[in-house]
């Protein structure tokens, strides 16, 4: 399909479909975050080597309790050393909520110190140290770790071994979810990509609030907001005690799903941006160097822009060099000298060029008798405003041309009306004189009759052709002025009331409430009213009835004029409003066939429409002029 | 009887005037080109000139700027050239009438009599008292009458309020609710049909050829005037 239809059938999509697409990319980009993890685990802790998850778990929550009392004994030693015994009561697991508690005892089980405080647990290790007691001599003490009764969740060991457990169930699987989570992160991310911007079905990606942002702000501030946020969470391990261990957990995922939205929306606004190619328009360094310097250099007239710039070069220069010059004493001068010359001669050459761009103005904007005066010109520029006013010369004289060929044209055409129109007077006259003789011979009173009639239309046809050839050529004047409808319709109707007498037609005319106002020529719209009206009084079945139905439609006022036509109408609405085309049934009246088409070219010389419908034995012409909408009554 | 000339190239046309105005009782004068014709101007006592623009030697607008500068006799321009423009430099330059080819030889009759007739009457005539004009048309105010030339018209009595109000203002445009204001009274409200049908009525009575009036015109989709001097009819 073409790219118009491929652009029509591009598909919408609503808010809430991208931002569930949003939230699983997130979600999947998780998912993917924590296998490849728990994959670097499983290697790590070379969970493969081990038969089961048991013992997967028991050697590293053993592993783990280890470095914990290790810890643990270091912190006591150090408070220990450093004051005191009573010191040494310091909590040396200060984590608060935590179900870990440490005790230190003797030899024989005494409890000396720690953060049991009387709380009831099982004990889950111990390891065996020395201190240094303050006269010298070593004791041996056991650092006790316990695990206090309570909720698993405050108990990182559970936890730990929550982790490891399901690490090793998955220590294949790891994998596969890993790539899966990553294909449909990807995907995902794929697809907000393509739908960014579409709201709506068939439309171009449209930009809003945030696309308003210059680019290199907006990326600026993301990668402040992320070294911000990296430099906090680096911060923390110094208080890493004091935070509860549910949310030491949460930290480290809520910062992964804080890069990754932001990547996200980072990767989406630049994917819009570059769909709608705005993405170089809208960064502060295009609009500091490109609208503000540039553009501003290019708000400044040429010949003061060029004077401008040559000398901020110059002084660029002389700044540079400055040094150079106290050494030779002619340098200076020289430097001045030469630029003098290069300033003069550029100032020459953008004067000139100003001339000529004056030149092409005045050539665009149809002004075609500007010469460039190129005699004090360099000699390139000259010969090109040479060649400016050769076109303007030769437009000119084609613009002529074309206005002397059109007038002659309906000169032409008037020129042989009035030819024409001088035998016709005679015919007119000699067939009256007949008519008039007194004569008993009826035949002679019937043929002049004929003569009588068949000039007439011989006259309406020279006038109805002048007409139509300036109607259609544009050359027939036409001043328009707000016109009353209503007024004009009554005397159209007025006009043509006795005519439609005779045929037993009515007239129904129905208008709105509001008397509307056109932007028309009075005589010429009358001109076209006329040609309807007559039509309809030729051609109207007898004893019916013609609607005339005015209606405003936005800016115009469409006037619907109907008839029931007496002769079948086997002509296609089109061919009807060509010249001389005419029903078969009108072409034993009288009438050009122009009548139609001159109403098409008076209504169109007056910024309106005019178009005729045929419904079987139903004649349409539908007439719509513009609205004189800005004056008041 | 009046005395009339006719200028024009064509024989035929010449002749077929000469057959109708004959007839009317006037003497006829022909001359064929401009030249001729201001030469029997200025030997004869002519009342009325018939005279066509496209003749060769001089031409009708020439002739009749000569002519003008030396006398104000009625002059008819009858011609083929029927533009706009044709007819306001004829007019201009100082024709009286002007008729465009082919003719209706009643109506030429018509208006040639009725150029004479305000031409002989220039010394008994003139502006008087109440009495509001257009070309041949009089209306006196005093006595309700309103004649065409001599001959008295009946007219309803909204026919004579609408003339009236029309020939009080000439070359005034009213529109027909103004009209209906004015001669009724009242509201309009849709009074714009009955006007428009008074003032065909009107015209037939007061104009030679009602479908081409030369002194109640109508201005399309504003309204009536009535011209201060009768005009080409459009």
């Amino acid at each position: 399909m073409d790219r118009d239809q491929a652009k029509k059938e591009r598909k919408g999509y609503p808010f809430f479909l991208k931002a569930a697409a949003f939230f699983f990319a997130l979600l999947f980009l998780f998912t993917a975050a924590l296998s490849a993890l728990a994959a670097a685990f499983c290697f790590a802790a070379d969970l493969y080597g081990e038969p089961s998850a048991d013992a997967a778990e028991e050697k590293l929550l053993a592993e783990l309790g280890e470095r914990d009392l290790n810890r643990a004994i270091e912190n006591y030693l150090a408070a220990y050393g450093a004051s005191s015994v009573m010191a040494a009561d310091a909590r040396i697991n200060p984590r608060p909520g935590s179900r870990l508690a440490y005790a230190v005892t003797d030899v024989h089980g005494g409890v000396l110190s720690g953060d049991l405080e009387g709380r009831e647990g099982t004990e889950l290790a111990r390891r065996s140290f020395y201190v240094t007691l303050p006269r010298g001599a070593m004791q041996t003490r056991w650092m006790v770790l316990f695990l206090l009764d309570g909720p698993a969740m405050l108990d990182p060991y559970a936890v730990f071994g929550f982790g490891v457990r399901a690490a090793y169930t998955l220590r294949y699987a790891v994998y596969a979810i890993f790539l899966l989570s990553l294909l449909f992160a990807v995907l995902l991310h794929l697809f907000l990509l393509r739908a960014a911007g579409r709201r709506r079905a068939g439309g171009e990606p449209q930009t809003g609030f945030w696309q308003r942002i210059p680019f290199d702000l907006l990326t600026a501030v993301a990668v402040l907001a992320v070294l911000f946020v990296l430099y906090g969470a680096s911060r923390l391990p110094r208080n890493a005690e004091a935070i509860p261990f549910p949310l030491l957990l949460a930290l480290p995922a809520v910062l992964f799903l804080f890069f990754a939205a932001l990547w996200l929306l980072w990767t989406v606004d630049l994917a819009l941006r570059i769909k709608t190619h705005t993405l170089l328009a809208r960064t502060l360094l295009y609009l500091i160097f490109v609208r503000g310097i540039w553009g501003g250099l290019h708000a400044i007239a040429l010949v003061p822009r060029t004077v401008l710039l040559f000398l901020l070069f110059s002084a660029a220069e002389l700044v540079l060099v400055w040094k150079e010059f106290s050494y030779r004493s002619y340098v200076l001068p020289a430097w001045f000298f030469l630029h003098l010359i290069a300033f003069l001669y550029i100032l020459w050459w953008a004067v000139s060029m100003k001339k000529l761009k004056q030149s092409g103005e005045a050539l665009a904007s149809g002004d075609l008798s500007y010469r460039t005066a190129v005699s004090r010109m360099p000699r390139d520029l000259a010969r090109h405003g040479e060649k400016l006013n050769s076109i303007s010369a030769g437009v000119a004289d084609a613009v002529e041309r074309q206005l002397k060929s059109e007038r002659m044209k309906t000169e032409l055409i008037t020129n042989v009306s009035h030819d024409l129109k001088t035998p016709l007077t005679s015919l007119v006259s000699y067939a009256d004189l007949i008519a008039a003789e007194p004569t008993e011979n009826p035949k002679i009173t019937e043929y002049a009759g004929e003569l009588t009639r068949q000039s007439a239309r011989m006259k309406k046809l020279i006038e109805d052709l002048v007409e139509a050839s300036k109607a259609s050529s544009g050359n027939l004047e036409v001043v328009l002025a707000p016109t009353d409808l209503s007024v004009l319709i009554a005397q159209s109707a007025a006009e043509y009331e006795e005519r439609f007498a005779a045929r037993g037609l009515s007239l129904l005319v129905r208008e709105p409430e509001e008397p509307l106002s056109v932007l028309a020529d009075g005589r010429r719209l009358w001109r076209v009213f006329d040609n309807l009206l007559g039509n309809a009084a030729k051609h109207a079945a007898p004893d019916s009835r013609v609607y005339l139905d005015v209606k405003r439609e936005e800016n115009y006022a469409v006037l619907t004029f109907k008839n029931v036509s007496e002769a079948p109408l086997n002509i296609p609405a089109e061919e009807l409003t060509e010249r001389f085309v005419r029903g078969d049934s009108a072409r034993s009246g009288e009438g050009s066939g122009l009548g139609l088409a001159i109403a098409k070219s008076l209504t169109e010389l007056q910024n309106g429409f005019f178009r005729v419908e045929i419904d079987g034995d139903l004649f349409k012409a539908v007439v719509s002029l513009p609205l004189a909408l800005y004056f008041s009554e | 009887m009046a005395n009339i000339l006719i200028c024009d190239d064509e024989p035929s046309i010449v002749k077929a005037l000469r057959i109708y105005l004959s007839s009317e009782g006037y003497r006829l004068f022909e001359a064929p080109d401009g030249k001729k014709a201001l030469e029997i101007l200025r030997r004869e006592e002519i009342h009325l000139v018939l005279l066509d623009i496209m003749m060769p030697e001089m031409d009708g607008i020439s002739a009749l700027a000569a002519l003008r500068e030396e006398s104000n006799v009625p002059v008819i321009l009858l011609t083929a050239k029927s533009e706009d423009a044709d007819v306001i430099l004829g007019l201009t330059v100082g024709a009286d009438d002007y008729v465009t080819k082919p003719f209706n030889p009643a109506e030429l009759i018509a208006r040639v009599r009725s150029c004479l007739r305000r031409y002989l009457q220039l010394g008994g005539g003139g502006e008087r008292e109440g009495v509001l004009s257009c070309g041949g048309l009089e209306l006196d105010d005093r006595s309700k009458r309103v004649t065409l030339d001599g001959t008295q018209l009946s007219l309803t009595p909204t026919e004579y309020g609408i003339l009236k109000l029309l020939l009080e203002h000439p070359g005034r445009v009213f529109s027909p609710e103004e009209i209906y204001r004015r001669v009724w009274g009242g509201d309009p409200l849709g009074g714009e049909k009955t006007v428009a049908v008074h003032i065909r009525n009107l015209r037939t009575k007061i104009e030679i050829d009602p479908s081409r009036p030369r002194m109640l015109k109508v201005v399309w989709g504003q309204g009536y005037k009535m011209e201060k001097e009768p005009t080409h009819g459009s």
